[in-house]
């Protein structure tokens, strides 16, 4: 038992580090970089403070005046280099206009602009520069800066994460509240009305998107019990009783979205276990019938559904994003959405790699805790 | 056995009632599924409604895909419009029917897509086995190991391209190569994004498909008859076409039914974050945006697009599980 968990903790490094590997890959791959999109007329609007803010911030840390700097680089690119600029846009610098210098003083003061922050930035070294130099600050607890803005994402991933668990495991609560009982009495009842409607029931919850749902429930509230949900989040150590006026909601609906899965599965290890010998011994000795089925049959048939709460984190993420955006809550889920919209970089590998974390290690403590609490399986 | 007196033969044959003709048998099979699984039945009904009324998308549709109707803006349903109208005066039955489009196209497409990836992971990695299967599978814990919608959405934006660039291996460069993007219709004029989406979704999906592709064919494989086909000196791939295939087939079959209604929920939910399909309109876009401050007081806005995407997913669903029933007896009651 001791070197399985040794070997299946050494197998997790390869993992994230692969993991990590994919990630930087595709910010490789993403077209136009974050420069790109803060410098460029058509990419986000309103990003000149911020751009000037980030590279501002770049220029203080290097002991620099940010206003020496900005003339500095005007000077440079007046020196002439502006013939070169002249020369590439296929124009002879000797004869140029007035307005070709002028267009080829823009463009180039415009690219190395760009350059220039990049190279501030950090992007425009290699692939594996990049990946190597994020993993070794990463792995001393340094998560880096925001590409717009320049702020620390560590401290902000703090402040984000608490409220992502609180919703996570309310959204868990839910599900099994809702599939355990539903689920073995349909395994009980099984093939008679109750079971065809719990069955269906499952599937539908399967079924319905959680934004749907969610937009149902907002419209529902306002119209036939004239509320709305609060639209500032409190969180949940300042503010209990606001903080659950808004997550509740969002809880229940995650909650249902999972309910399906973990119901049809217990229902199916019900039905199993109910056929075991163990059980009709139970029943021969004569116990009473739910006495039965809630001491001897429950408990062997929740092992499997251990597992497979393990395997819904995943989705539970995912499923927090739709319900962070609609209600308007600021966990990491969201915080993931916009980097990757304004192609954030260190944000998008920063959360990544942390869900990638919480999914690899909660698939470790599913298979643990499988072994401890069936003593049948052996791991080698 | 092998000696049978010929008259008992000739007994024996009042025991058998002689096969029907195919189409004969094919339509009492489809009758006994229908009266057997009705709500399987109602998920199959959905599959053919959705590709039919989306192959013949313009003539169902009252307007063309670009109508407004400006002084008839958020209004109910009516004769004139079956399903009201939206905020800019278009006809919410003719888009939620050129939306079938969308939702045939994409489902299938990701099916397709995600079987025939699934298939190559998971039959190479299961039957080989040893240090492939270990590589391979190492890689499929990487590849599970992100939340499927941010790697959707990562890879979305990854293959999206911007005017000018040729995106990731120039599998979208935009109005100059494919169909004309304001043309007509057709889903495909929207080519490169159609792509993209399917793309997103198959790989994000083909990782968890893989893995149960492969515990079908170790469980084919532990079965006498591949030891004897070996024995008999047939080769890798004889084997896997001839006796691993056919027997992980029901398995894969009842996959693709369950991917159907996780792709089209998926794409459901990308439009909705205003990704995916941005170009044409699909179910999970209506109800974005301004939909959701208008659906307050006019609640059809939102019932009806998200009631498309409940139906067709629960049917899905529904069909996926009958059909698991009735063409793989070893998974019933399973999941």
């Amino acid at each position: 038992m001791t070197q399985y968990v040794i070997r299946r903790l050494l197998l997790t490094i390869p993992t994230l580090l692969g993991v990590s590997l994919l990630v930087t890959a595709f910010m490789r791959m993403l077209p136009g970089d974050a420069v790109d999109i803060l410098t460029d007329n058509n990419g986000l609007q309103g990003r000149d403070e911020v751009l000037k803010a980030s590279v501002d911030a770049g220029l203080v840390k290097e002991g620099k005046n940010p206003l020496t700097a900005a003339f500095q680089d005007k000077k440079r690119i007046e020196d002439g280099l502006v013939d070169g600029q002249l020369n590439r846009d296929g124009f002879d610098p000797a004869t140029a206009t007035p307005a070709q210098r002028d267009a080829a003083k823009n463009s180039f003061a415009r690219n190395a602009y760009k350059d220039e922050i990049r190279a501030r930035l950090g992007l425009d070294k290699n692939y594996f520069h990049q990946w190597f130099s994020w993993v070794t600050h990463a792995m001393r607890g340094d998560l880096g800066v925001t590409l717009a803005g320049g702020r620390p994402i560590g401290p902000e991933l703090r402040q984000r994460i608490p409220t992502s668990i609180e919703l996570g495991l309310l959204g868990m609560l839910v599900s099994l509240v809702i599939a355990l009982p539903v689920g073995v009495i349909s395994a009980v009842k099984q093939d008679t009305p109750i079971d065809y409607v719990a069955r269906s029931g499952a599937i539908g919850m399967l079924a319905i998107p959680s934004f749907f749902l969610a937009t149902l429930v907002i419209i529902a509230a306002s119209r036939w019990f004239n509320y709305s949900f609060p639209f500032f989040f409190n969180k949940l150590w300042d503010d209990p009783k606001k903080n659950l006026e808004l997550l509740w909601m969002p809880s229940v609906i995650l909650g249902i979205g999972l309910s399906g899965t973990i119901m049809r599965l217990t229902r199916a290890q019900m039905l199993e276990v109910l056929r075991q010998d163990y059980m009709r011994t139970a029943r021969a000795k004569g116990l009473a019938s739910h006495t039965a089925v809630i001491r001897h049959g429950v408990r062997n048939a929740l092992i499997p559904v251990v597992t497979i709460i393990g395997l819904q984190i995943p989705v539970l993420v995912g499923g927090s994003l739709v319900l962070e955006q609609i209600f308007g809550i600021p966990g990491v889920a969201r915080y993931l959405f916009t980097a990757i919209n304004n192609r954030d970089f260190p944000v998008i590998i920063a959360v990544n790699m942390l869900f990638a974390v919480v999914i690899v290690f909660s698939n470790l403590a599913v298979d643990l805790t499988y072994a401890v609490l069936d003593p049948r399986i052996k791991y080698t | 056995m092998a000696t049978a007196p010929v008259e008992m033969v000739g007994q024996l044959d009042q025991f058998f009632r002689p096969a029907l003709p195919l189409p004969q048998r094919m339509a009492f099979g489809t009758l006994r599924f229908i009266t057997r699984k009705p709500l399987g039945a109602f998920g199959a009904l959905m599959l053919i409604l959705i590709i039919v009324i989306g192959v013949f998308s313009p003539w169902i549709a009252h307007d063309p895909l670009t109508a407004q109707h400006l002084s008839d803006s958020v209004q109910g349903p009516s004769s004139k419009y079956w399903f009201g109208t939206d905020e800019n005066g278009r006809d919410l039955y003719s888009r939620m029917v050129f939306a079938c489009q969308v939702t045939a196209l994409v489902g299938i497409g990701v099916v397709i897509f995600v079987t025939i990836i699934s298939l190559v992971v998971g039959v190479s990695s299961g039957y080989f086995g040893g240090k492939l299967d270990f590589i391979v599978q190492r890689v499929v814990d990487i590849w599970l190991s992100f939340p499927a919608i941010f790697l959707i959405l990562t890879l979305l934006a990854v293959l999206s391209v911007r005017p000018g660039t040729t995106g990731f291996f120039g599998l979208g460069r935009g109005p100059d190569w494919g169909p004309d993007p304001n043309g007509g219709p057709w889903f495909w004029n929207t080519f490169p994004r159609t792509t993209i989406v399917i793309f997103a979704l198959g790989l994000v999906l083909a990782g968890g498909a893989s893995r149960v592709v492969r515990s079908a064919v170790l469980a084919t494989k532990a079965n006498p008859y591949i030891e004897a086909a070996t024995v008999l000196g047939a080769t890798s791939t004889r084997i896997i076409l001839r006796h691993v295939l056919p027997n992980i087939m029901a398995t894969v079959i009842v996959l693709a039914t369950l991917q159907l209604g996780f792709a089209i929920l998926a794409e459901a939910t990308i439009s909705f974050l205003g990704q995916g399909v941005t170009n044409f309109p699909t179910w999970g876009q209506m109800l974005s945006g301004r939909t959701r401050d208008l659906a307050e007081n006019h609640i059809y806005l939102a019932l009806f697009p998200g009631g498309a995407i409940f139906l067709a997913v629960f049917g899905f669903n529904m069909l996926g599980d009958a059909l698991r029933d009735v063409l793989d007896p070893r998974l019933r009651g399973s999941r």
